[in-house]
Formats: C-alpha cells, sequence, structure tokens
C-alpha cells in the first residue's frame, strides 16, 4: 500500500490554499517537507488527561520507539520493553497486529513491485501529542511524530535521505496502568505544528 | 581447494597401490572442505563394498579415482598459470576466487588494471568450475567405494531415479528433502506451515537471463539478477523490491547462492521462539514467559526462529555449524556474530548502508543500541542478504519465513559477514 511518496506530499502542499511553504536543505538533494500545525483539543478532566499523558510519554512512546527501531524481530531490549506496556488481555490477532503497527511506524511507502519502500532511517520523535479520547478504562492519544526517511532511487548501495512527519492514534486500555492496545490511522503528514 | 588436492595426491596414490580401506587415509583430512571432504567424512570407516565384492567394483573406483587425480593436475596447473599472471601484474587471489588489483592500478592505472583484471578473472572462473567438477569426481569415487554410488565400466556415475514426486524445482518443503528429510538419519515430524504465506517461487536459471549451464556463468547471472540487474548490467528494478525468483541450491554453485536457495526452500514454514535447535532443519518452539511466543503458542510450533532459519541455510550451503563461535555463549544471534565459519565484512553500520558492502548470500546481524560489532553479544535479529536492499528471514512468532526488504532494519547496528 502506497500512502505517500515525498514528491507527492509536496506537490500537494505548494498548491493547497493557507499553508505557509519553505524549504530548507537537511541533507543533499532532498527537500523538507512544509509544516502544518495538527493541535487538537484535549478531552477529560486535566488530571485524567495528565495521567494518560504522563504514562504514555514516560514509558509507551519510548518503549514503541525502541521496538520500531529493531525492525521485525524477537527477544531484543526493544521488543521486551513493548511487551511490558502492552495489554496483555488482547487476543493472539490483535498482539500481532499491534506488532506489526508498531513496525509500520515511519513507513512513507510500502513499495510495489517496481518501487523500493521509504522508511525511516533513525529514531522516531514525538512532536506533538494530544489525548484525544478519554472514557476510562480507554484512551485515545494522537500523536504527531517525525524522523528522515531513507529511500534508494539508484541502487542499494545509495541511500537517500528526507526528513517526514506522519501522525498516528494510540490506544490505550487501563488495568492496573494504561496499556497499548491497538494503533490506527497511521498516515504520513506534511508536518508536525511548529516543531518540523 | 589446494589443500583438497594436495589430499586428493595422497588419497589417489593411496588407492592405487594398495586398494586399502578408506579410513587409513588419515584423520589429517578432518578439514577437508568441499564436497569431496563431505564425502570422505561420510564415507570414513566404512567397509569397502567395491573390495569386498567380486572385485569388479574396485576397478570402476580405480577408474574413478584415476580420472579424478588427472583433473586434479589439470586444475593444479590451470591454478598456478593464473596464479603466475596475477602475481605478474600485482594482483591477488581472494580465497572467495575474485581477483583484487589491490594498488596495482596505481602503476599501471586504474584503466589498464581493469582491464587486465577482467580478462584474469574470466580465466579464473574457468579454473573454479573445473575445481567443482574434479570435487565432484573425487567424491564421488569415494561414494562408490562404500558403496552409496554406482559406476558403469568407464567409472562414471550411473543416475539413481529421483524418487516418485521429487521435483527440486518445486518451491517450499517437500518429502525427500529438508525439513521432512533432515539428512540426519532421524525422523522428524513436519513443520508448521503459514496458510496463504507469500513464497517466491525457485528457479535454476534468473527470470530474464540467457539459460546457462551450471557453473560460474549462471552464478554470475544469478548475484546480477538479485543484485537488481538486468543481463546487460542495466537496472533491472529499485532497491528493495524483492525478487521474482530465487535459486535453486542444487542448480548454484556458490556458497552464498547456495544458502539463499535453501531459505528459499523454507519459506512458508512457521517462525518458532527456540527454533534453532539444529543445523538440519526446523524445531520444537517455545514461549517466552509472556510475550509473542507464548501469544502465538510457539511450543506447538515447529519452525525456524531467525537465528535457526540462518543456521540451516549455512550448514546446507557449506557442511559447517555456523553455530560454532569464537565469542562468549549467548543465544543464537551472538553465535553467528561470532562464527568460526563466517568471515567478517563490514560491522557496526546502519542496516541503511549494508546494500554498500554485502553482496548475495552474506549474512546480516542486527544489534541492539550499543553493540559492539563481530563481538558476539548484544545482537537481537539476523538474516541473509539477498542483494539489492532485500533479505530473506524469519522475522517473528506467528509469521512464515520470508523476503523482506532491508529498509525495515535501516535503524540497527549491522554486521555482514560471508560463508566460507
Amino acid at each position: 500500500m502506497i500512502k505517500y511518496l515525498p514528491s507527492v506530499v509536496v506537490a500537494a502542499i505548494l498548491v493547497t490554499a493557507g499553508c505557509q511553504s519553505h524549504t530548507q536543505q537537511a541533507h543533499p538533494g532532498t527537500t523538507v517537507f512544509t509544516v502544518v500545525s495538527t493541535a487538537a483539543p484535549d478531552p477529560g478532566t486535566d488530571a485524567s488527561r495528565q495521567e494518560v499523558l504522563r504514562r504514555f510519554t514516560n514509558d509507551i512512546w519510548p518503549a514503541v520507539v525502541a521496538y520500531s527501531g529493531e525492525g521485525p524481530s524477537q527477544g531484543g531490549p526493544g521488543n521486551k520493553r513493548w511487551a511490558a506496556v502492552t495489554d496483555q488481555g488482547i487476543n493472539t490477532d490483535a498482539w500481532n497486529a499491534l506488532r506489526d503497527a508498531v513496525h509500520h511506524l515511519g513507513v512513507v511507502s510500502d513499495g510495489d513491485n517496481t518501487h523500493g519502500p521509504v522508511t525511516a532511517s533513525d529514531a522516531l520523535r514525538a512532536a506533538d501529542t494530544h489525548v484525544t479520547a478519554l472514557d476510562p478504562p480507554n484512551a485515545t492519544v494522537q500523536v504527531c511524530y517525525t524522523y528522515t526517511a531513507v529511500s534508494y532511487p539508484s541502487d542499494a548501495a545509495h541511500p537517500q535521505y528526507a526528513p517526514a512527519a506522519s501522525e498516528a492514534d494510540f490506544h490505550l486500555h487501563k488495568t492496573d496502568n494504561w496499556y497499548l492496545n491497538a494503533i490506527t490511522n497511521d498516515h504520513v503528514v506534511p508536518g508536525c505544528g511548529a516543531t518540523n | 581447494m589446494l589443500k583438497v588436492f594436495q589430499v586428493a595426491n595422497g588419497r589417489a596414490d593411496t588407492m592405487q597401490k594398495f586398494g586399502d580401506d578408506l579410513g587409513q587415509v588419515g584423520q589429517n583430512l578432518a578439514d577437508w572442505e568441499g564436497e569431496a571432504g563431505a564425502a570422505f567424512q561420510g564415507s570414513l570407516g566404512r567397509a569397502r563394498t567395491d573390495i569386498e565384492s567380486d572385485g569388479r567394483e574396485s576397478r570402476q573406483v580405480g577408474a574413478a579415482v584415476s580420472d579424478a587425480w588427472e583433473d586434479v593436475q589439470i586444475t593444479r596447473g590451470m591454478m598456478s598459470e593464473v596464479d603466475e599472471t596475477a602475481q605478474g601484474l600485482g594482483f591477488t587471489i581472494t580465497p572467495d576466487w575474485k581477483v583484487d588489483i589491490g594498488n596495482a592500478g596505481l602503476l599501471m592505472g586504474t584503466t589498464e588494471a581493469r582491464l587486465e583484471q577482467q580478462i584474469l578473472q574470466g580465466q579464473l572462473d574457468t579454473v573454479k568450475v573445473k575445481a567443482h567438477t574434479t570435487d565432484h569426481e573425487l567424491a564421488t569415487a569415494m561414494r562408490a567405494a562404500v558403496g552409496d554410488v554406482k559406476l558403469n565400466q568407464d567409472g562414471r556415475e550411473i543416475p539413481q531415479a529421483p524418487p516418485p514426486g521429487d521435483d527440486k524445482r518445486v518451491p517450499g518443503p517437500r518429502p525427500g528433502d529438508p525439513p521432512y528429510d533432515y539428512h540426519d538419519g532421524k525422523q522428524h515430524p513436519p513443520p508448521t506451515m503459514i496458510p496463504g504465506a507469500n513464497v517466491i517461487p525457485l528457479a535454476d536459471n534468473p527470470p530474464g537471463f540467457p539459460p546457462a549451464d551450471p557453473g560460474s556463468q549462471r552464478d554470475q547471472n544469478w548475484q546480477m539478477y538479485l543484485n537488481g540487474q538486468n543481463a546487460d548490467g542495466t537496472r533491472r528494478v529499485a532497491a528493495g523490491v524483492p525478487p521474482a525468483a530465487l535459486p535453486n541450491p542444487e542448480a548454484v554453485q556458490d556458497k552464498g547462492l547456495q544458502a539463499i536457495g535453501a531459505a528459499g526452500r523454507q519459506q512458508g514454514i512457521s517462525y518458532a521462539w527456540g527454533g534453532n535447535q539444529s543445523p538440519y532443519g526446523p524445531t520444537k518452539g517455545q514461549g517466552d514467559g509472556g510475550g509473542d511466543a507464548t501469544k502465538n503458542h510457539d511450543e506447538n510450533r515447529i519452525g525456524y526462529d531467525c537465528g535457526g532459519l540462518v543456521r540451516f541455510s549455512m550448514f546446507e550451503a557449506t557442511g559447517h555449524d555456523a553455530f560454532e563461535h569464537n565469542g562468549p555463549s549467548g543465544k543464537g544471534t551472538d553465535q553467528l556474530d561470532s562464527s568460526k565459519y563466517l568471515t567478517p565484512v563490514e560491522g557496526g553500520i546502519p542496516g541503511s548502508r549494508v546494500g554498500q558492502f554485502a553482496q548475495p548470500g552474506d549474512v546480516l546481524v542486527f544489534g541492539d543500541p550499543g553493540h559492539q560489532k563481530f563481538s558476539g553479544t548484544d545482537t537481537h535479529h539476523t538474516g541473509i542478504y539477498l542483494g539489492n536492499g532485500v533479505i530473506i528471514n524469519a522475522p517473528g512468532s506467528g509469521q512464515a519465513v520470508r523476503v523482506d526488504p532491508l529498509s525495515q532494519w535501516a535503524r540497527e547496528p549491522t554486521d555482514i559477514l560471508r560463508p566460507q
């Protein structure tokens, strides 16, 4: 499944009214995406929101980043950290789907029989984090994150890098604490507010 | 190969003079490599059926050994010529049959050095094919001596009819081949398969290339194809796009390509946590205390973990157990990272840069943050590089042995090792 290629995203930004656009060179031959704010109001009481955000920011997101960085694999430190913050009550299919979703974070394009994939080449960085739904024991945290995508337009020996951003919904469930049980709506965005 | 030839020299003399037992060739042949080495190990200590029969078989084996020894001498002569030419040019011949120009280009000019390299590489490829043929002849002679192979009056092998349904070109496991028969003489239950798993078919020759006979040309075609090139050297496909076919392990001679073929035939077999207990094939998995393996009931699966797949594939290709290692005792990926039978190529680089250094058939070992290259510690995943930014691996519980784009491990500190 192709989501957005960087060139497509850049072209879309340039023709979209109301968007400020600028470019900067991060790596030779690459273009930075335009900044677009993804800020949204947070529901729930301030105390409960802070509890969800604290758990997500301190434990869940770092574990997701660690396991995402390991790629499809098992038994590494990131895999163990991720398992420790994952809802043990979900069934096997949901568990495997969540694992696949973690490894799909930072994927700009899956590639196909003609084009190679475009994926994150460095650690994912959370730029904007908001609680978008809170109905205990369930909560949803929306995260806009940035990374440097790598592609191979000529051959495997010549990687090219470009800044990129994506946004995803992280669904949490509370038992003795808040745990991750799904990731949905992961998609490429032009940028993450003023932090891009 | 020189070691093999020296051994063959002594062996041929022994057989012709004494017609004696294989065991008397001597324990100093323990390191004998290649098909002939495997045949020697498999024949050692077994009764000589050719001598115990009516004597006719011994003459046939003698003819086979005579032919093999003649080819040993021819091959040694060919190799000496190539070696002398290389030395005269200031080039070196690497253990993996490559002509390395080193710094010679500084003296004679890069263009001229490249041209000489191409010419010499062609001659070396011819020697390599002849060496493989000779190796097979030696192996055949030894197998015939213990009754594993039948020979005709001229000492040539009489082909045996394959068992019914044994089609080497059918991808995936099938009767008569690993993993159903692990070649260890024991009975094993079939592996757990993942229904609907994507399987890339195996072929003798790469798609889009002119069919070539087994040998260096076919191997070179496969390496070009797997590296994403057409027969004319132009780009066939973008990096990260999986190939449409993988080599049949029996159809290629390069060890890396054979390892790819062996792994390719395991596509569709389930991952099993801890499924690395044998170099001969998939083994029973186990739980992991609440993680992926427990969720997917790996204790009820027979398959491979990531290290198990690489261990099996390298064993099929080289005859060596790549889990034998120099580093501290650790899990399978750690053992591969310091394997006695894998040569370090480049280490500690991000996965995104592997394509600059790796060639088809290389083992990739992915490390944890802070991993020290080739230390045999702090590693967590492994796979076999197919070329063009693609690997074959056993990724995780509930998933099948499959081909994946290497970019998924772009952030990993990666060690590249080559089968010997």
